[in-house]
């Protein structure tokens, strides 16, 4: 089901000892109270009749098995639109019960549930049934205040070879025309099934993702079905895309006959970008108090970039992310007005005020809408797909300004450059990497176009680390690192530093260098910028590790590279089905001087490592010169997502990674 | 074993007789605190610096006097300093939770004050928020947003917390929270009933520090002032929260109860009363009777007798292991509540606490004195007899005697072999209760010998680096027991998967271990052991015509957990425990030894040990490492010493063996 554009940004809910314990009581009158879980033989027939399937060997670990997932959908000719959903589990391990064990489904007001109820089937065939007033009733977390409901049941004798089950029925959002049937999961799937009805006069088209298409069936005038068998299971695996992007589903879309009723959500994206730009048509009107704000901000500035750092870095900093969705108000912004007065909004709100204040200074800006989780939006099928909003500004003709990468060259709209108020770790210039290599639909006050967003290069992602260090005869190593960090190395560390207390912060590098040095202490530390989201963040740091070289004999043994991995285990183990994706793309570069204690020499010395593949580069090198062990280093990621099928140069490209930082030089004592 | 089987309000005492109150009824006021320069002016907290935000002022004022008329308030104010953006973020939305169907959220008023000492009124709106609902419980929160809340500036607000009529309510002051709290005060008016048999308010205070203790008043009520509570700061191997957490925890005791008793007088009661609850259990002499003969010989040594009842009582379905069940599945299960030994014996299953009931109605039909010891686990809070909260004591053991020699057993700790005690519950102090009352007492403590972790490897190391073998690994006593507990929802493919996961975190980075064998998953008596192939791709590192290998193939305990150099909290292990490896390794072929580290031996006293021994056999090398932890509890001025220790065994771990090339060695 689809949910509201919520923010990629939002907090969790604080659960505080009140909090939690009243929780607690609402859970233990679930437990204890006696619900009206009927037994009975009444399971309906379309349960019973999947509860007999044979199944096929799966493997052991599979936790259970979908036997049914069933949809029928029934367009009205006033544009109502209404689904039953049936679903039915077979538990095959105890595990099942923590994934399978119950059902959730989330409502508001528009989308209401007229029926719900669940079953179980036990392996000795006892049938208990559990009405919808035994579900317990929540809201959705990460809003202030938000209509997002949800109705969860759990399923009684939810054991291995159990059949579990439910059905209910629910409203489509009246202002989309368009559905999204997901059939593919982390289990495998007998059978799925998508059943429509529109009125006479209607139309759909579908697309399928991920999955080969099936032509449906024509069951009646104007009744179609679909089906889909054994579908198998998406494995987990670290650092894959997101579920949605790679398991099999069709997205349909309905056109009413009327032409009054063609919803602007159907169509092309120039029709979502028609439907956005309605709806926020008078969200973006100035008042004299945003207007005088405006002027505060940007007194005695003259650049058109600097004017434009002052507002962005204002929303993204003063305005704190608060969300409030009631019913349309998940997809549509308050007033700027509002968010103003409040100072808070959530993503959409504060794109709205970013926006009314760029316009203030004479810039105009677009509301982009984007699906965080790359990949899933397809820009062959426009959908509403999205779950974020984001502002593209249009660069005046004489901004030329190279520290602004997030640029995009639209053949009407001119240079647009894409920026994220709601994500206060990264300035304006620079794109948060979820919406790197993405796309985004750009609305305009006539229409929308999707657009690419770009994949910023390696040197807008840089670490930079140097180490001036000296060896004690009995490996001792002591000296100072510096680390110079800009773009997304700079963005992750700095929220972290920032989240924890300032007195907790000598932890967190304490943490850091426990990482690689065995007996140490950090005698002095230092942040720069922290912040300062639009500043090279510094990290300044010197510590004291005993015994960090190895003595054998008259050896000592060093590894070069003192901190810092590089190397990952993300390719270890069984081979993968999906796709890597990185973070971001970087370029990172080590130089560590290590001074050698006296009478020591290089005996050997690691050999150089250059490892290459298609999204990767790296190169180490370690030389000895006037008695200094100087090691330097460079890695990029030059690209985000590794087909499967490039996968074994990835793990070769990492596999020489871990080996190359393992390393070590060999220092033999000149004259022992 | 521990549990919290009981769901208990304890809050609520229905009031029947109540109507006769006439007391004025009060209000949260609109008074603001003033606002002093030195607090605008205040950018860290001088007192425990490096904090986002720190409470400058709280007050709690609860009014009981007219439950029965109007119902309980409670007005609550705050006032924070913010002194970060993350604080900021923070403390711009607030959140106050309530269950509906005992009490509302009402006069909610709240301010920001600028760091100019200009103020901004909340006057947004106020939402209420359903959490969680189910049938008649529903769980809300009342949710705003202050305005213009940034580094600088000051937040506060208050609230009254309205209680339905007709009951009282348990209260706590909560004195610690998260943020240092510079001053607060805290206030209680009690019910004040026009009858004698009317229920007493009565207070325990847990944490508080030195001097403070709630005043009483002459009308009856309660006043506590409080300065410089420092914030709780969270630390790997702490205390439980809750043994550091300052409160007091009012309640009433009910009309009839006695007062003013003294903690032995309390306890030695409660000990009578949950006496007499096991006597009523095992109240089927002749049944026990023939359990007992079916279960034991007459010619059996005591502790065999013993043993044989503990491994009876420990094949009976355990209800305390099982995931909780909805009234449905009790029905479909038939599952009732067992009053007496014999409903355990037909049904076949019962609670923990029942089965050590058994196991004490088995004990004593073969002669021996044999009583239910009650417990505050270590892993949850520490015991306070004076507190008089039998709330505590949530674990529950066995002591018996029997030759004049003591038993302390756990019977219904599934995986616990006969005299091992889960480590929550060993130097766990509660009551003992006897016929003639209650003795406190403390359970004996457990050895290093009790949890032991006892791994062999045997390794083929290549030329590149990287090295395959075999690894068997057993878990003896409490090490296995808390395996096999761990994993006892788990089917075979999970246990499985679950071990292969646990060992890998031993291993380098991107090493595999792949199990070939568990034996002895169901014989708790004797280690768990686990066989199994490892594939270590970076093992060692080769440079030049040398091979390099770290001495220590599984990572040191306690790697990351003494990095800090600071420390707030006393350091607080589960469990004393012991690890002895045996690490073969076999170098590629044409390669041999050129050095290997020296033993080195790490004894700080009695509470550590550490010793590592690598030796050449033949072309490779033997290394034999032995880790034992001794003492569990330590001081906050302990922690250098023992921060230096674990860091040094650590470092010591990373010792390289260095392999040559036969070849060019033969050059050298």
């Amino acid at each position: 089901m689809k949910l509201n554009w919520f923010c990629k940004m939002q907090r969790t809910q604080k659960i505080t000892r009140a909090l939690a314990s009243a929780i607690t009581m609402v859970v233990a009158a679930y437990f204890l109270s006696t619900p009206s879980h009927v037994r009975a033989d009444n399971a309906p027939e379309w349960l019973r009749a999947v509860s007999q399937n044979k199944l096929p060997d799966y493997p052991p670990d599979t936790d259970a098995v979908v036997l049914l997932d069933q949809r029928e959908t029934v367009v009205k000719n006033s544009g109502d639109i209404e689904t039953r959903y049936r679903r039915a589990y077979k538990l095959l391990r105890t595990e099942a019960a923590k994934e399978y064990g119950g059902v959730v489904v989330n409502f508001d007001q528009e989308t209401q549930i007229s029926f719900l109820k669940a079953w179980t089937i036990m392996p000795d065939g006892r049938q208990i049934e559990v009405k919808e007033k035994d579900a317990i009733e929540g809201t959705a977390a990460g809003a202030l205040f938000t209509d997002q409901r949800y109705k969860y049941i759990k399923f009684p004798e939810a054991n291995p070879g159990s059949v579990v089950a439910y059905e209910y029925v629910q409203k489509h959002r009246p202002f989309v025309f368009e559905d999204n049937w997901s059939f593919q999961r982390h289990i495998p799937c007998q059978r799925a099934r998508f059943s429509l009805q529109i009125p006479a006069g209607w139309e759909f088209t579908a697309h399928w993702a991920n999955f080969v298409e099936q032509k449906p069936q024509t069951t009646a005038d104007n009744q179609y079905l679909w089906e889909v068998q054994d579908v198998p299971a998406i494995d987990v695996e670290p650092e894959m895309p997101a579920l949605y992007a790679i398991a099999g589903r069709m997205d349909v879309k309905y056109f009413p006959r009327d032409p009054k009723l063609r919803a602007k959500t159907s169509g092309t994206w120039n029709d979502l970008g028609i439907w956005y730009a309605g709806l926020t048509s008078a969200s973006r009107a100035p008042t004299p108090a945003i207007h005088q704000k405006v002027a505060e901000l940007t007194a005695g500035l003259t650049d058109p970039v600097a004017k434009m750092k002052a507002l962005t870095s204002y929303v993204q900093t003063q305005i704190h992310y608060v969300a409030i969705e009631i019913g349309i108000g998940g997809f549509q912004p308050h007033p700027a007005s509002e968010v103003f007065t409040h100072q808070f909004g959530d993503c959409k709100d504060k794109a709205t005020l970013l926006s009314t204040m760029l316009h203030e200074v004479g810039i105009d800006s677009y509301y982009v809408l984007i699906e965080t989780r790359r990949g899933i939006v397809n820009p062959d099928f426009p959908s509403t797909l999205f779950n974020h909003v984001v502002l593209a500004i249009r660069l005046p003709d004489d901004v030329q300004d190279p520290s602004l990468y997030a640029v995009v060259n639209h053949p009407k709209l001119g240079r647009l450059l894409f920026f994220d108020p709601t994500n206060a770790g990264v300035p304006l210039g620079y794109l948060p990497s979820y919406l790197q290599d993405n796309f985004g639909l750009v609305v305009t006050s006539d229409g929308g176009a999707l657009v690419s967003l770009p994949l910023l290069p390696p040197a807008t992602n840089r670490l930079l680390r140097t180490a001036k260090l000296t060896l004690g005869p009995t490996g001792n190593l002591a000296g100072e690192i510096q680390e110079l960090r800009w773009g997304g190395p700079a963005v992750d560390i700095r929220e972290h530093y920032l989240q924890v207390n300032p007195s907790e912060r000598q932890k967190v590098m304490e943490s850091f260098l426990g990482a690689f040095l065995g007996n140490f202490t950090l005698t002095s530390a230092s942040l720069g910028n922290l912040d300062r989201s639009d500043q090279t963040l510094t990290l300044d740091y010197k510590f004291v590790a005993v015994g960090y070289a190895k003595s054998a004999g008259d050896l000592l043994i060093v590894r070069p590279r003192v901190v810092g991995g590089k190397g990952s285990a993300l390719l270890a183990g069984k081979p993968r089905k999906y796709p890597v994706e990185f973070h971001e793309t970087t370029r990172q570069d080590d130089i560590f001087d290590i001074m050698l204690p006296p009478g020591y020499v290089a005996d050997e010395l690691p050999k150089p490592v250059h490892a290459q593949c298609a999204y990767a580069n790296y190169k180490s090198e370690v030389q000895v010169a006037d008695n200094i062990l100087h090691y330097k280093r460079s890695y990029e990621i030059t690209d985000l997502v590794v087909p499967t099928d490039k996968l074994s140069e990835v793990r070769d490209f990492f596999h020489q990674i871990t080996a190359d930082e393992k390393s070590s030089a060999v220092l033999r004592r000149a004259n022992p | 074993m521990n549990r919290t089987q009981r769901f208990i309000f304890r809050a609520t005492v229905l009031l029947a007789l109540l109507s006769l109150c006439t007391l004025p009824s009060s209000h949260a006021g609109d008074d603001w605190l003033p606002v002093p320069a030195e607090d605008l002016a205040l950018k860290d907290n001088p007192a425990q610096p490096g904090a986002h935000a720190m409470i400058l002022y709280r007050s709690s004022h609860i009014d009981a006097r007219r439950s029965a008329v109007d119902g309980d308030f409670d007005e609550e104010y705050i006032r924070i300093k913010i002194f970060t953006e993350e604080g900021a973020k923070h403390e711009t939305n607030v959140e106050i939770a309530f269950l509906k169907q005992f009490s509302d959220i009402k006069d909610i008023r709240a301010r920001t004050i600028r760091p100019d000492g200009s103020v901004v009124n909340f006057d947004g709106k106020v939402f209420e928020k359903t959490i969680e609902k189910h049938n008649e419980s529903k769980f809300l929160v009342k949710a705003f947003t202050l305005p213009e809340v940034q580094p600088g500036s000051m937040v506060e607000y208050k609230y009254r917390q309205q209680f339905k009529p007709g009951y009282l309510h348990s209260e706590e002051w909560t004195v610690s929270r998260s943020l240092f709290t510079r001053d607060a005060v805290f206030s209680i008016a009690p019910y004040a009933p026009r009858i004698a048999l009317a229920p007493t308010l009565v207070f325990r205070t847990t944490g508080l520090p030195q001097g403070s203790l709630p005043q009483r008043k002459g009308d009856g009520s309660y006043w506590m002032e409080i300065h410089n509570v420092p914030g709780i700061v969270e630390e790997p191997l702490m205390p439980p929260i809750r043994a550091l957490d300052a409160r007091v925890e009012f309640y009433y005791r009910a009309a009839g109860e006695p007062v003013g008793e003294t903690t032995e007088q309390f306890w030695n009661r409660i000990g009578h009363k949950w006496s007499d609850e096991l006597d009523s259990f095992l109240n089927k002499k002749v049944v026990i009777q023939g359990d007992l003969a079916a279960t034991v010989a007459p010619g059996d040594s005591p502790e065999v007798k013993l043993r044989k009842m503990y491994a009876r009582v420990q094949k009976i379905r355990d209800l305390s292991y099982e995931p909780a069940k909805t009234a449905t599945e009790k029905k479909e299960e038939h599952i009732k509540t067992d009053e007496n030994f014999e409903d355990v014996l037909t049904r076949g299953y019962a609670s923990g606490r029942q089965l050590n009931w058994f196991f004490i109605g088995l004990a004593r039909a073969a002669g021996f004195e044999a009583y239910e010891v009650y417990l505050v686990p270590r892993n949850r809070d520490v015991f306070m007899p004076a507190g008089q909260n039998t709330g505590q004591l949530t674990a529950d053991i066995v002591w018996v005697r029997a030759n004049d020699k003591e038993y302390w057993i756990d019977p219904a700790a599934l995986y616990y072999p006969f005299g091992l005690l889960p480590w929550y519950e060993t130097e766990a102090k509660g009551v003992r209760v006897t016929r003639s009352g209650a003795e406190f007492v403390q359970t004996p403590a457990a050895t290093s010998a009790d949890a032991t972790l006892v791994r062999q490897a045997e390794l083929e190391l290549k030329d590149d680096g990287s090295a395959t073998g075999k690894l068997q690994i057993d878990f003896t006593g409490e090490s296995g027991a808390m395996r096999r507990t761990e994993d006892h929802r788990e089917d075979e493919t999970g246990r499985r998967k679950s071990l292969e996961k646990y060992v890998e975190r031993w291993l380098p980075e991107g090493s595999t271990f792949e199990l070939t064998k568990i034996d002895n998953w169901d014989d708790p008596a004797v280690p768990l052991h686990v066989e199994g192939n490892v594939t270590l791709p970076a093992l060692g590192s080769s440079v030049g015509h040398r091979l390099l290998v770290p001495v220590a193939l599984f990572e040191s305990s306690f790697r990351s957990t003494f990095e800090s150099e600071k420390r707030v909290n006393l350091i607080y292990f589960q469990r004393r425990y012991e690890e002895i490896d045996d690490l073969k390794i076999h170098g590629p072929a044409g390669f041999k030894i050129e050095t290997i580290p020296a033993k080195k031996v790490i004894d700080p006293g009695t509470s550590l040990l550490y010793e590592i021994s690598p030796a050449q056999q033949g072309e490779g090398a033997e290394v034999k490492r032995h880790f034992v932890l001794k003492q569990i509890h330590f001081s906050k001025e302990s922690y250098p010493a023992l921060r230096a220790f674990f860091n040094t065994v650590k470092s010591t771990d990373e010792a390289q063996l260095v392999l040559q090339n036969a070849e060019n060695a033969k050059n050298n």
